[in-house]
């Protein structure tokens, strides 16, 4: 029986600073499963230092946010065929040792999807009150729609089957931003198996984050809009990948848009 | 000016056709004020003004819903063949590696490198 594959996925934008970092340390911790970074149309050396440190690199036009970028990722693992990716940040936040057990997981019980949780690992006393007021409120809104306990919906430590990400790879499937409490009450929804295990979320090795000042307000509000759409539109299941071509014809299938006719 | 962005080609026959429904009937309104006026009747609104000014903004908010519409549907086209593009160039640079023999890391500038 052929060995199973995993790849990991590591978006990266402007992350020069922590990329080669961040691979030394995956591979220091016996990590070989194969490595992906997805440069977002980073402006600095990001992409090349990414090659320099021996891994491959799928560079993107232009910058089209993390989601996008991961999304880009489950496109070359359905391509090349693997049966699990996980979603890795390249800002350092992320333990390598966490990878493994996260894989297993998969692989063992079966999920589709498995989140490295901080709240029941550690790394949730490093967040500010703003953000545990979002997660306990996301927290909330997963178990009072799904039934489904959830300690860490923001957390962007994931794995994923290929039936998990082969549905999400398809244009039109995934947020364009900021895939968090929305993408997995749609998952929970969609019929796929969702479960947490302890994980260490650290700090920015280097950086500035992301949901500082307007940006926060507007993750708030575009995730409000997000969870409000997925919540109202009718259920649909997790259609099978029978193969791994990519067709610009194929409908959107999430977020309530209508069928495209590219042809 | 709309036709001449048609003809032009800067516009296309569907938001062209949106473009004259909304202006026309926009201009309408200004041209024929006992229509409005009778309109504002029948409607039992007081002031035929308000109902100029409800109809004016119902058209341009209308106007900017589709095209709105239209760049969401773009936005996610766009997105789509950005990855594809970067998956495909993957592809392409791992074949020629191979078939230059054995060099893992091809070293081709990718789009959007420094």
């Amino acid at each position: 029986m052929q060995a199973e594959r995993c790849l990991i996925v590591i978006p990266a934008y402007n992350e020069e600073d922590n990329v080669a970092r961040v691979i030394r340390e995956i591979r220091a911790n016996d990590v070989y499963y194969d490595l992906v970074i997805v440069d977002d149309g980073s402006t600095d050396q990001t992409a090349k230092r990414a090659r320099a440190a021996g891994e491959q690199v799928l560079s993107l036009p232009f910058n089209l946010g993390s989601a996008g970028a991961v999304q880009t990722g489950f496109k070359l693992a359905v391509v090349q065929e693997y049966d699990y990716v996980v979603h890795f940040d390249a800002d350092g936040q992320h333990d390598p040792r966490d990878i493994r057990p996260i894989i297993e997981t998969l692989k063992r019980d079966g999920y589709d999807v498995v989140i490295g949780s901080r709240v029941l690992g550690s790394g949730a006393e490093d967040l500010s009150a703003s953000k545990k007021l979002i997660i306990a409120f996301f927290c909330w809104l997963i178990r009072r729609s799904t039934g489904q306990v959830i300690t860490d919906p923001t957390s962007g430590l994931r794995g994923l089957s290929r039936r998990a990400f082969a549905h999400y790879a398809r244009m039109g499937s995934y947020p364009e931003d900021y895939p968090d409490a929305d993408i997995l009450l749609h998952m929970i929804r969609s019929g796929l198996r969702v479960t947490e295990i302890p994980a260490n979320i650290r700090r920015r090795m280097a950086g500035r984050s992301q949901f500082v000042g307007l940006k926060g307000l507007y993750y708030v509000a575009k995730m409000l809009v997000s969870v409000t759409t997925v919540l109202t539109t009718r259920r649909r299941g997790v259609d099978r990948v029978e193969d791994n071509h990519f067709d610009l014809r194929v409908a959107p299938v999430h977020y309530g848009l209508p069928p495209t006719n590219c042809g | 000016m709309a036709c001449r962005q048609l003809t032009a080609g800067k516009l296309n026959e569907r938001n062209t056709l949106v473009w004259m429904t909304g202006a026309i009937t926009s201009l309408s309104l200004w041209a024929f004020p006992q229509a409005v006026a009778w309109i504002a009747d029948w409607l039992e609104i007081a002031e035929v003004f308000t109902l100029v000014a409800l109809v004016s903004t119902l058209i341009l908010l209308g106007l900017l819903l589709q095209q709105a519409v239209e760049l969401s549907l773009l936005q996610v086209r766009l997105r789509e063949v950005a990855q594809q593009l970067a998956v495909l160039q993957r592809q392409t640079a791992q074949s020629r590696a191979e078939l230059q023999g054995g060099n893992s890391q091809p070293q081709t500038e990718m789009a959007g490198e420094r």
